[in-house]
């Protein structure tokens, strides 16, 4: 089973890369002239204000999101992954009419990952190293920078109301939005959404450093400290420091154990999370798959599927249908909807795709992350080989030549991973459909679209359900 | 097959199988962790003492090394309990570009010197400057140091860094430790000239 997987990944990947090497080639380098368009922009505008250059920005990050989301659609297209979702999921969901409305859907759930992993950290520094250079270290020039730590250190509440009323905003044009289906307003909450991050990572963490110290000066802290004697006292009677076996444990994990783990196997599921999200937030719930796939096999509709069906569509009914309430409680009732129902838009859906993929067995996750790993390799030496092709130089040469030797590193070896997502997706709804539609008398369906070539009928996989 | 024994197979291959999904991790971790590209983003390039060596648009040369127990620096005499050592190096600007050098550090196995005079050299087209950067170092430590010179500017992109063996060996680190002795050392001025 593993074997098969880690062939499917491998032939599958590269077949697909190279069906549609022009078109993938094409998408990433527009979207990588968008991200330096608008990063130059971004910096000269700089001269004429700070705030500028922060609203700009976040449209070079978007291109490069657009040019990812726009190759996953590609490969999946090219896949037919959407046919192996069975159709009465798809309804409710216009992605298909076009590319703003697929945009407008799938942009903030990716920005939320995309933000998790430090690519908008790496952005930002980007930006700083870029008007260090255009200023000079020493400079009455207003940087973005040196405006939020000014805003942090000395407007500190200022700094608050902004990230706050920021907040607010992007939640209720994602309201509009989800109201009216206006296809603009998804990418400017996702425009929206990406400058809060930005504010956020440059000038809230010096908010929350400031923060951190201020707690650490209250007398509570005192008390604390104070009532732990004791149990210090204790454990100084067992010879056991532990505090010392804490902080050592804690580092142990923090500096060795998560990064390794970050890199080798939740990275590769985010991403994979990110494809879910990208091919259709209705197959998000496990719980959802299983029952429309179920649904559709003929004489499974059983009673107890339609009964829950019922009672959901009640639900669904009961809530919009609500009295609205009082005063403090309905603000509070409004807050509560908002704040859950940003984390449901935002991260639910990656939650739910993480479930996806570790249902669909070890076999796949293992091969599926060795493969990952793979792609990775070979970026990292590609990286190694450009180092020694170039040399050292100094910063100069790197503010010219940077972003077209990103370029060229990145072109190969970043395409092929998003090949290898579409198609890892694609095996893992093949295996959970396999899961919960085994059966003697169903038959293994070829894959529709433009998958024909990649369809097989391999003899280790269980028989599935024909759908969609 | 009983009941009993086709479920202890199930657990068996499924066991097997989160089996071999394990060793996968394991194999890209390790495949990750190797072949991650150094992260101090420097072009380490060996060179030898009195020769020079390449540097951006024009070439960096190591020259004499000399040691003492005083420093004749800003115009007083520094003492140290170790050793004090100087090095000449001079920076040539042969190419069309401003060159210029601002970390210079003293590297004894792990241990890392920094200068203990503040130096720097920022050169012009057509011209070559030699300073002398002086370091305080430990008299005991002194096996195979090696000189590292870069511009001390790694924010961003990847930086050539130069590295030269200042030709002391455990064989004669004695003889050097005895020649420090009662030895006042010039912290020196920097020299420029334009190139030929």
């Amino acid at each position: 089973m593993l074997w098969t997987d880690l062939r499917i990944l491998v032939t599958d990947t590269g077949r697909l890369w190279w069906r549609l090497l022009p078109t993938l080639l094409a998408i990433w380098v527009l979207g990588w002239l968008g991200r330096r368009l608008f990063s130059t922009l971004a910096v000269l505008a700089g001269d004429l204000s700070p705030w500028l250059t922060m609203i700009i920005f976040p449209l070079g990050i978007l291109s490069e999101l657009v040019a990812i989301v726009l190759i996953l659609q590609a490969c999946g297209r090219e896949l037919g992954i959407r046919s192996l979702i069975p159709s009465s999921e798809l309804v409710h969901d216009d992605r298909d009419a076009g590319v703003a409305r697929l945009l407008a859907i799938t942009l903030l759930p990716f920005i939320g990952i995309y933000a998790a992993f430090g690519y908008i950290n790496d952005a930002a520094y980007s930006l700083y190293v870029q008007q260090l250079t255009r200023y000079g270290v020493i400079s009455d020039a207003p940087t973005v920078l040196g405006l939020l730590n000014g805003l942090a250190t000395q407007h500190t509440w200022r700094l608050l109301m902004i990230v706050v009323t920021l907040y607010v905003a992007r939640r209720l044009l994602d309201l509009a939005h989800e109201q009216t289906g206006w296809r603009p307003l998804g990418v400017i909450v996702a425009l929206l959404e990406t400058f809060f991050i930005l504010l956020v990572v440059m000038g809230g963490v010096r908010v929350w450093q400031l923060g951190k110290i201020w707690i650490l000066d209250r007398a509570f802290v005192r008390w604390i400290e104070t009532a732990l004697n004791p149990l210090e006292q204790f454990f100084a009677l067992l010879r056991l420091n532990l505090p010392d076996l804490v902080v050592r444990l804690y580092d142990f994990v923090v500096d060795e154990v998560w990064p390794v783990l970050a890199d080798t196997l939740v990275q590769p599921l985010a991403w994979l999370a990110v494809a879910a999200i990208i091919y259709g937030s209705n197959v998000m719930s496990l719980a959802d798959l299983n029952r429309t796939v179920r649904d559709r096999l003929p004489g499974t509709v059983s009673e107890r599927s339609a009964r829950r069906a019922a009672r959901r569509t009640a639900r669904r009914a009961g809530r919009q249908e609500r009295p609205p309430g009082r005063g403090l409680r309905r603000v509070g009732t409004e807050a509560k909807e908002a704040f859950f129902g940003d984390v449901d838009d935002k991260y639910l859906p990656t939650f739910h795709a993480l479930r996806l993929v570790i249902r669909s067995g070890p076999a796949f996750l293992g091969s599926f992350v060795l493969v990952y790993a793979a792609v990775r390799t070979l970026g990292n030496y590609l990286q190694t080989s450009l180092r020694l092709v170039t040399g050292g130089h100094d910063l100069d040469f790197w503010l010219v030549y940077d972003p077209l030797i990103e370029l060229i590193r990145t072109l190969p070896v970043e395409l092929l991973r998003l090949c290898l997502l579409a198609v890892a997706f694609r095996r893992c709804l093949e295996l959970f459909g396999q899961r919960y539609t085994a059966g003697p008398v169903q038959t293994l369906p070829p894959v529709s679209g433009g998958g024909e070539q990649f369809a097989r009928a391999d003899p280790s996989d269980r028989p599935t359900a024909a759908m969609g | 097959m009983s009941p009993v024994s086709r479920t202890a197979g199930f657990r068996r291959s499924v066991l097997l199988s989160w089996l071999a999904a394990l060793a996968c991790i394991v194999v890209a971790a390790v495949a990750l962790q190797v072949s991650e590209p150094p992260s101090d983003r420097t072009q380490n390039v060996t060179g030898v003492r009195n020769e020079p060596v390449s540097y951006g648009d024009g070439s960096v040369t190591v020259g004499s090394v000399r040691v003492g127990q005083g420093l004749d620096h800003f115009g007083g005499v520094s003492r140290t309990a170790g050793m004090f050592l100087t090095v000449d190096v001079t920076l040539s600007a042969e190419g069309n570009r401003v060159l210029s050098l601002g970390q210079f550090q003293l590297l004894s196995g792990d241990r890392v010197y920094d200068d203990y005079s503040v130096a720097g050299l920022r050169v012009q087209p057509g011209f070559a400057e030699r300073t002398t950067v002086a370091f305080e170092v430990d008299p005991q430590r002194i096996d195979d140091l090696v000189l590292q010179v870069g511009r001390g500017e790694v924010v961003s992109g990847y930086h050539q860094q130069l590295r030269v063996h200042l030709g002391i060996t455990p064989e004669n680190a004695d003889a050097w430790r005895r020649a420090s002795v009662g030895q006042v050392l010039d912290d020196g001025s920097n020299t420029t000239w334009a190139l030929p």
